[in-house]
């Protein structure tokens, strides 16, 4: 494996920038010497939310509070929701008109489950296949500690249609996520308490034998198990070759201390209680996660589509916004509605846009991360229930060739998003023929 | 072999009563006679399906699929998937959803031809079955079940489960359904972390750690700044808190509060809730370690002792802006009067009108001076005239305030300088005479009094009417005893608070102990009677030699490299507790009965009844074989149902049938409703958990959930309900039994907080939200999800969101894409217009839009699918005892046995349901009744 030189320049890069990173030594620093071409990590972005946004006509009065911006191509404006973009201009692109045609014929609240997989899915199977940021994770998830970070309001993976998490494995099963900001920065930066490194390595050793064992102790219980019960015994089986696989990359980062991390900035105790504080720490997590080059794949779900059981639903009523919001959504066509679920989607783009500024002043080379990262922000629902026209913004990727600054609309029956999903594979070095049901590349975000 | 068939409700076809003939019958007779059944059926092309076309195919066929169901294409001889549709076909057909009203109705004939073809298959179906039932499939542990299995394991009270992932629920709403439960990567993980972090708890090594303790009899920090601080005297929502610089990281702790109770006549017991958690100051997150009723006096204070373990709570990170823990005692009992904080000096207020008038009044009432040989003006009496002018200003004010005034620091104020005000006249007065009139000044003052008068009598008035308040002067601050009445409260006096931790009994601690009995022994052989132990207990059955040898030989692996006996031994157990068999529900299927074996049978109780592993006694009863017998298994419910830990069935149970956590999504909106205390959320989930138990150890009929004579109560409920109770009703946080006024909307479970505050959005009530509830939970058929791309109501009409909302539903009808399903919907939902979004009754409702608020009167009155008119929650309620009873049943029994068995259940467990509700409404309906034959039955006792 030959480690970039990108490495050599993060030490420098890093000092001083909030985040003191004790930097991986590798035997490979010295390759990184001999080739001198900077190429920094390709990453990726996704971050969903359920229910929709406002769409008033174009006449409204209150076109303002409607989500996607007025005009078209580079001349365009965005109206107050996405107001907090404005800055970002020339990095951002909003896309409008496409959707996965897939997802046309499924319920208004089922198609959370295959925003980044695009799978054809259906009651009584429901199987999904991999998402996006799974298949970038397999090529670009090798180089760093974790492969890839799952993360929702709602933890877990919910239930079919009603998922709570945007990330599915090869084989299509949901990957759980994880909701708490302790527990992601444990994982992520945590070291572990009590435990010498001494003790870590003995455990580290320990849990490869051990799962090992194990495999082989539940294929002879696997014998005695009906047909269906050895199915549900192969996903643990799947499970722990799985965390074996991890226990090797853990070790082969046993010697590479976890970056420190300064967490005076960071509410550790957010929950969602307090969406403000709750949703600001997520996106914390994820730039740091991407700064200390921790992962280069993140999802997160800021909520699941289901009225009743999201956490993320009571989410306006706790910012002082009056009402649930699947019930802002719903009414979103009403009198006063469209300003009402305007003002809580301004305020999640305010935060989405926080962490693309973070990304765009954190300098990496001659440019910033957010040059090499592409992060793709949107929902399923246009207006709620409706799965077409979905409301998207990509940021990022100036530095790969993508470019900005406009907004684009297309006819649904001639664009789909499993394009734009090739074309981001291909722009991060994962270049696949075909992603889910696409039928070329989505040429028009690139230089 | 006998197929057990339930008895069906038509007995008008033939057919059918040959097949309950048929079922006695031994296996060569029986294919005979299904040849002759078969023959019997309504031949399907020639009768069957000619009426599927007219009456079915045109909204389940090929143009449309509504309610994505297509019968054109559905495999008309009944193979394993197309049964199970075909089956609710025939409950459609049967409870008369299907055809839909404004289609043409199925004449009798042609139901029946239907009816008997679909029971004859779907019979034929499940005898084919015979002896192949559906199979539980291998379950792993919830996230709770693997939490208090661990805990009960260990006997170390502490959140295992807090890192794994949360669960969602099955279709059917469970979450212990082991088809649902999946498990990942990250899972195992986690699994591995927690058996690590368990043993790593369980297991000590070296000396006892330091001990930390102290002591507070007053609260510390900063208590200005600090919110309802009042000392050790906790009126409700006073706080105590004491912060703790030294303490320790991890381990078990007590906190100790020595305290009694002043309970004035008519309150409740005060209520002790003790939390820790970071600075006290601010919202920073604290979680709580317990709480209480204080019930002892004053006079003879009690110890009350809390524990908990260090880790569970939020600690100072390393070099804290804020250092230390802090533990504080709040006084939670809601009395309903709100907080009421000590009284500041604030002086009585006057308007613009008020202090005009007095101010023209005091210019009118001016005092007039003796003139004594032309000298006038002297500058003694301009001085007095100056202050006389100001006390006759504050004697103008008097006139407009009541002696009673509540604000009685301010009177006594006000009457001091009155007061001050007259002596200063008179002392300058006699001055003033002896200076103008030194050969006689008793004249001179008599000349003033007769000038004034009238003034004179009048400020005497004024200040006989002010005669009981005692004048205060304001320079000596007396208000650290405020004259205000405080009114009594039930209040906590603490005599002191007391932390000290890690607490151990013994060292090393009892969990060593259990898992690492001392021994004389050489450690391999140490190792390996442990190991064996811990599986025994872990997986719930006795372990083979084989198994055993497993993990020994991993035991053998990595000792040499450990760094002690007890490092190598938490890695064994670590791995004994990630293992499926500890994971899992493990039932075996290599053996030729499909009856469980009675270890097997142990869990299934315990995990059903416990939400947690066996204990010794249904061990032992395994171990001795005893545990199948059916006197056995009423015996062990009833005593496991007496036992503390079948809370767990309770809550998890009434959670996950009733959907109670949803409660938590649903956030009320302060603008409707100013007075809600979002604390009143848990309290209601409370009552309809303490509901189901009183129903459940009582051994009361379950219809009492559809309408009750009594219900279970505690203070702030019953002030919500606005109840009129004798005697004023429950006192205190505690739930109590309290029977019903007759007549009373507050019988069953219809109309708790809880379910009518879970189906609202928080501003207002909502009726397809409360019908789908009680139609999937209480009457077991859910409408179904709504279709692909709904239109929104016609957004550009303004005039819509302004009508009543029973018209917005009707006018959503009117389209065609939400009539279907709505029409049979919104009914049953409409009958609760009377509660709103928190579950108080109302006669109307509030809508705000924008700056307009609309009030309409509540119209409660609803055409039930079936035609029939219902006005209000009481009719609902007789209809549903009178008309949908045996729904009711069923859904109970389903709901009951699918949490039971872990699993969804088919159509093959149809006869079993069948004679589950048979016997269930044999027994009048009674709950514990129905548990005990739900654990007798054949399917608890099979895989």
């Amino acid at each position: 494996m030959s480690r970039k030189s990108w490495d050599l320049d993060r030490r420098t890069l890093l000092r001083g920038s909030g985040v003191a990173i004790a930097l991986p030594w590798l035997e490979s620093m010295s390759v990184a010497e001999s080739s001198r071409t900077a190429e920094f990590p390709k990453r990726f972005c996704a971050v969903y939310w359920p229910f929709g946004v406002a769409m008033p006509g174009d006449k409204a009065a209150d076109r303002n509070w409607g989500w996607f911006p007025t005009g078209a191509g580079k001349d365009f404006q965005f109206t107050d929701v996405l107001s907090p973009m404005e800055p970002l201009r020339d990095q951002v692109t909003v896309i409008g008109g496409i959707s996965h045609p897939n997802g046309w014929a499924m319920g208004g609240h089922d198609t959370g489950d295959v925003f980044l997989t695009g799978a054809k899915y259906r009651s009584g199977s429901y199987l999904n296949s991999i998402s996006l940021d799974q298949q970038l994770a397999e090529v670009l998830g090798q180089k760093t500690r974790f492969a890839s970070l799952t993360l929702s309001s709602d933890g877990g993976i919910g239930e079919p249609t009603r998922a709570c998490t945007l990330s599915y494995s090869r084989e299509g099963r949901p990957i759980p996520a994880i909701s708490s900001p302790r527990q992601i920065f444990d994982r992520l930066f945590g070291q572990e308490r009590g435990e010498s490194a001494e003790l870590q390595r003995r455990r580290l050793t320990n849990s490869t034998s051990m799962l090992d064992r194990l495999l082989d102790h539940s294929r002879s219980l696997g014998r005695r198990l009906g047909k269906q019960d050895q199915q549900k015994l192969d996903q643990y089986l799947e499970s722990v070759r799985d965390v074996e696989r991890r226990v090797g990359r853990a070790q082969a980062w046993l010697d590479v201390p976890k970056p420190e991390v300064d967490t005076e900035t960071l509410n550790l105790e957010a929950n969602p209680d307090a969406p403000k504080e709750y949703i600001r720490a997520i996106y914390d997590l994820m730039f740091l996660a991407f700064q200390t080059d921790s992962t280069r794949v993140a999802t997160y779900m800021i909520g699941q589509v289901a009225g009743a059981t999201t956490i993320a639903n009571a989410f306006p009523a706790c910012l002082g916004l009056q009402g649930n919001w699947h019930g802002l959504a719903h009414g979103a066509g009403k009198p006063g509605g469209a300003e009402k679920l305007g003002k809580f989607d301004q305020f999640l783009a305010g935060n989405h846009a926080r962490f693309l500024q973070r990304l765009s002043e954190t300098q990496e080379g001659n440019g910033s991360i957010l040059d090499s990262t592409m992060v793709l922000y949107g929902s399923s629902n246009s207006r709620t229930h409706q799965n077409h026209n979905y409301p998207l913004l990509l940021a990022g990727g100036r530095g790969l060739g993508v470019r900005h600054g406009q907004y684009l609309r297309y006819n649904e029956t001639e664009m789909r998003l499993s394009n734009l999903f090739l074309t981001i594979l291909d722009r991060l070095d994962v270049p696949v023929s075909q992603f889910s049901d696409s039928t070329g590349e989505f040429s028009d975000i690139l230089v | 072999m006998v197929t057990r068939v339930g008895r069906l409700t038509c007995g008008s076809c033939r057919a059918w009563l040959f097949m309950i003939i048929s079922i006695a019958t031994s296996l060569t007779e029986s294919a005979a006679v299904e040849k002759q059944l078969a023959d019997q059926l309504p031949d399907f092309s020639a009768e069957v399906r000619p009426r599927l076309v007219q009456h079915c195919f045109r909204c389940h066929g090929p143009q449309q699929q509504k309610a994505a169901l297509r019968l054109d294409t559905l495999d008309p001889g009944f193979d394993a998937e197309s049964a199970e549709t075909w089956h609710d076909v025939l409950n459609r057909i049967s409870v008369g959803d299907m055809p839909p009203e404004g289609e043409p109705e199925l004449a009798t004939n042609d139901r029946e031809i239907l009816t008997a073809w679909l029971r004859g298959n779907i019979d034929r179906v499940l005898r084919d079955r015979n002896g192949r039932r559906q199979e539980t499939v291998l379950r792993r542990l919830t996230r709770y079940e693997y939490n208090n299995t661990l805990r009960d394991l260990l006997g170390i009270n502490f959140d295992f489960a807090a890192d794994l992932p949360p669960e969602a629920n099955s279709a059917d709403g469970f979450r212990n359904n082991g088809s649902v439960l999946g498990i990942s990567p990250l899972q195992i993980e986690y699994y591995l972390k927690a058996a690590r972090l368990a043993m790593d708890k369980a297991i000590v090594t070296g000396p006892p750690p330091q001990v930390y303790s102290q002591r507070f009899e007053s609260p510390s920090g900063n208590t200005r700044q600090q919110e309802n601080v009042t000392g050790r005297r906790l009126p409700p929502h006073g706080r105590f808190p004491a912060t703790i610089q030294q303490y320790p990281r991890a381990g078990e702790f007590i906190v100790r509060v020595k305290a009694g109770a002043e309970i004035p006549a008519g309150m409740g017991n005060p209520h002790l809730l003790l939390t820790m958690g970071l600075r006290s100051d601010t919202e920073s997150p604290a979680k709580p370690i317990g709480e209480i009723d204080i019930r002892a006096s004053v006079a003879q204070p009690q110890v009350y002792e809390f524990r908990g373990r260090m880790e569970s709570f939020p600690l100072p990170g390393h070099n804290p802006k804020f250092p230390g823990v802090t533990i504080s005692a709040i006084n939670v009992y809601d009395d309903g009067l709100g907080v009421i904080r000590p009284p500041k000096y604030k002086p009585i207020k006057f308007n613009d009108a008020q202090r005009m008038l007095v101010q023209e009044a005091a210019k009118k009432n001016v005092h007039q001076f003796p003139v004594i040989a032309g000298q006038r003006g002297s500058k003694l009496e301009q001085q007095i005239s100056g202050q006389l002018r100001k006390l006759q200003v504050r004697l103008e004010e008097q006139r407009l305030i009541s002696p009673e005034d509540s604000n009685r620091t301010d009177l006594a104020y006000r009457m001091f300088d009155i007061h001050r005000g007259v002596a200063a006249e008179a002392e300058q007065m006699q001055m003033l005479a002896e200076q103008q009139q030194p050969d006689d000044p008793q004249q001179y003052l008599d000349a003033y009094r007769l000038l004034n008068a009238n003034l004179l009598a009048d400020r005497q008035q004024i200040l006989d009417r002010f005669d009981g308040v005692e004048p205060i002067d304001r320079r000596t601050k007396r208000m650290a005893e405020p004259l205000e009445p405080v009114p009594e409260r039930s209040t906590i006096v603490l005599d002191y608070l007391e932390f000290e931790g890690p607490i151990y009994e013994t060292w090393p601690p009892e969990s060593h102990a259990a898992l690492l009995p001392p021994s004389e022994q050489p450690e391999p052989q140490r190792a390996r009677e442990a190991i064996a132990a811990l599986m025994q207990r872990a997986w719930r059955r006795p372990v083979t030699a084989n198994e055993v040898d497993s993990i020994v030989s991993f035991y053998e692996e990595i000792r040499p490299q450990a760094a002690s006996f007890e490092e190598a031994m938490r890695e064994c157990f670590a791995m004994v507790l990630i293992a499926p068999e500890f994971l899992y529900l493990v039932e075996r299927k290599d053996v030729e009965s499909e009856r469980l074996s009675q270890y097997e049978l142990a869990s299934r109780l315990s995990y059903f009844l416990w939400s947690t592993l066996p204990d010794e006694e249904l061990l032992s009863l395994a171990a001795m074989g005893r545990l199948s017998d059916v006197q056995q298994l009423e015996t062990q419910v009833s005593r496991m149902l007496r036992d503390d830990r079948s809370s767990e069935f309770v809550q998890h149970f009434t959670n996950q049938w009733l959907h109670l956590p949803g409660i938590d999504r649903v956030a009320i909106n302060p603008e409707y409703y100013p007075d809600f205390d979002d604390g009143l959320k848990s309290q209601m989930r409370q009552q309809t958990q303490a509901f189901f138990a009183e129903v459940l150890h009582g051994n009361e009929s379950a219809l009492n959930f559809i309408d009750s004579e009594f219900t279970m109560l505690n203070e702030p409920l019953a002030r919500h309900y606005g109840l009129q109770l004798p005697d004023g009703g429950p006192r205190g946080a505690d739930f109590e039994r309290v029977e019903l006024p007759a007549g009373s909307d507050r019988g069953g479970l219809l109309t708790q907080g809880s379910i009518l505050l879970l189906n609202s959005t928080g501003e207002d009530s909502h009726p397809i939200r409360r019908a789908v509830w009680l139609l999937d939970r209480i009457l077991g058929s859910p409408p179904p999800p709504p279709p692909p791309d709904v239109p929104e109501l016609n957004t550009e009409e303004a005039e819509l969101a302004t009508l009543p909302l029973k018209q917005q539903l009707e006018l959503h009808r009117t389209r065609e894409a939400c009539h279907d399903c709505h029409r049979a919907i919104d009914p049953w939902g409409v009958a609760f217009e009377s509660f709103d979004a928190v579950g108080r009754m109302r006669d109307t409702v509030l809508r705000k839009r924008g700056k307009q608020r609309l009030q309409s009167a509540v119209d409660d009155v609803a055409e039930l699918p079936n035609g029939k008119v219902i006005a209000g929650v009481r009719e609902l309620q007789q209809h549903l005892l009178s008309s949908e009873r045996d729904r009711f049943a069923e859904t109970l029994v389903r709901k009951l046995l699918a949490y039971a068995i872990g699993r969804s259940l088919v159509l093959a467990d149809q006869p079993v349901i069948e004679e589950l509700v048979e016997e269930f409404r044999g027994q009048d309906y009674r709950l514990r009744d129905l548990v005990i034959a739900i654990v007798s039955s054949e399917v608890f006792g099979s895989r």
